[in-house]
């Protein structure tokens, strides 16, 4: 019976040197760690509208008044990128003023043009009135790249009256804001 | 005189035969072992080592992945000591992309890195590979590493990466505050 206990333990350190075998190799792990900031950039960050003569031509009663025609419509196309899943849009819409005359016009007369810029980006909008100042909302555009398209509309005097003369100035601001 | 020549016949006989009588005995101890084929870190007799390379900022200025992360990895150093108790060692690299934890690729975007990862192994007989693999292709299969990895108190294993790179050169990197790739080096003993 000895003889047979002993043979089985022959037996069993046979089985186990394959395994210590298998179980004699070696692994080298190299993690490799990095992170992306949220950001956006504009890449062609300016546009310019030459609207020209604001005031409208002719002799009738509209004549000297604004000519909407010339800002409504115009659009210019910036563009940008935002990398982070909740970067937003938000547009500021600075009024078109004179910058020849700069005291208050007398009764009748402006001197000063409000509109509504919209500014579309990844298929979201964003917009602001001149007529209140500051930014508008804004709009959660999240990761795009590419236009971002500006639009100006109802522009209107604050008197509906004639315009001074002058050179007349005004700004749209688009703000691309980066968060994850 | 017969009686006498009979006598001496005998002593001579006795003195032959004591020598065979005091004869020596010899004992024998066998030592026997066995030397396990195995692969193991130095210092320390480890199965595993680890290390960790941190690019940091992966975006450059331009929100492209940065064009320098093959420098900025090299200049990490990555080396370890391995030594195998074989000849004939093999050596298996796999590189998995490095990835954002959260963030998904659009359009113009991407969310991952890829790169190719080099191990040079130094043997007995001098340099051995590199032994690469791309994150982009399946793991490498287990290679002859061609020698005896070499036990002169150096690190005889540095890794190194090259050829990071986005799905397009054009693409920009999606945000987020994790990104995470891995070189896998599984070097055994071999038969």
């Amino acid at each position: 019976m000895r003889k047979l206990i002993l043979a089985s333990v022959v037996l069993a350190a046979a089985t186990a040197t394959p395994v210590l075998a298998q179980s004699g190799s070696t692994t080298g792990t190299v993690t490799i760690d990095g992170s992306v900031a949220p950001r956006c950039l504009f890449t062609t960050s300016n546009a310019i509208i030459n609207a020209g003569e604001l005031a409208q031509a002719g002799t009738g009663a509209s004549a000297g008044k604004l000519d909407a025609s010339k800002l409504d419509g115009q659009t210019r196309t910036l563009v940008g990128w935002c990398n982070g899943t909740a970067s937003s849009m938000s547009v500021e819409a600075l009024p078109v003023v004179n910058t020849t005359v700069t005291s208050a016009p007398p009764a009748g007369f402006d001197r000063v043009v409000n509109y509504t810029a919209t500014a579309t980006a990844n298929t979201v909008n964003a917009l602001d009135s001149s007529v209140v100042a500051g930014a508008g909302s804004a709009s959660t555009v999240g990761l795009f790249t590419g236009n971002v398209t500006v639009t100006l509309s109802n522009s209107a005097t604050p008197g509906a009256g004639l315009l001074v003369a002058g050179a007349y100035q005004g700004e749209t601001r688009v703000t691309l804001s980066a968060a994850n | 005189m017969k009686p006498i020549l009979a006598i001496l016949a005998a002593g001579t006989a006795l003195a032959v035969a004591s020598p065979a009588m005091a004869q020596n005995t010899t004992g024998t101890v066998n030592i026997t072992g066995s030397v396990a084929p195995k692969c193991i870190v130095v210092p320390g007799g480890d199965s595993t080592f680890t290390r960790t390379v941190a690019l940091g900022e992966l975006a450059g200025i331009d929100g492209k992945m940065r064009t320098d992360l093959a420098a900025s990895f090299n200049a990490a150093a990555v080396t370890a000591r391995v030594v195998c108790t074989t000849a004939a060692p093999t050596i298996s690299v796999d590189a998995d992309p490095i990835a954002a934890a959260t963030a998904t690729a659009v359009a113009g975007y991407d969310n991952s890195i890829d790169f190719t990862a080099h191990v040079a192994v130094t043997t007995t007989g001098g340099p051995a590979g590199p032994f690469s693999n791309d994150s982009a292709a399946v793991a490498g299969v287990d290679t002859a590493i061609g020698g005896r990895v070499a036990n002169n108190g150096s690190d005889n294993i540095a890794i190194t990466a090259s050829t990071f790179r986005t799905n397009t050169i054009d693409d920009l990197l999606a945000a987020d505050p994790v990104y995470t790739g891995k070189i896998t080096v599984v070097i055994k003993p071999g038969t």
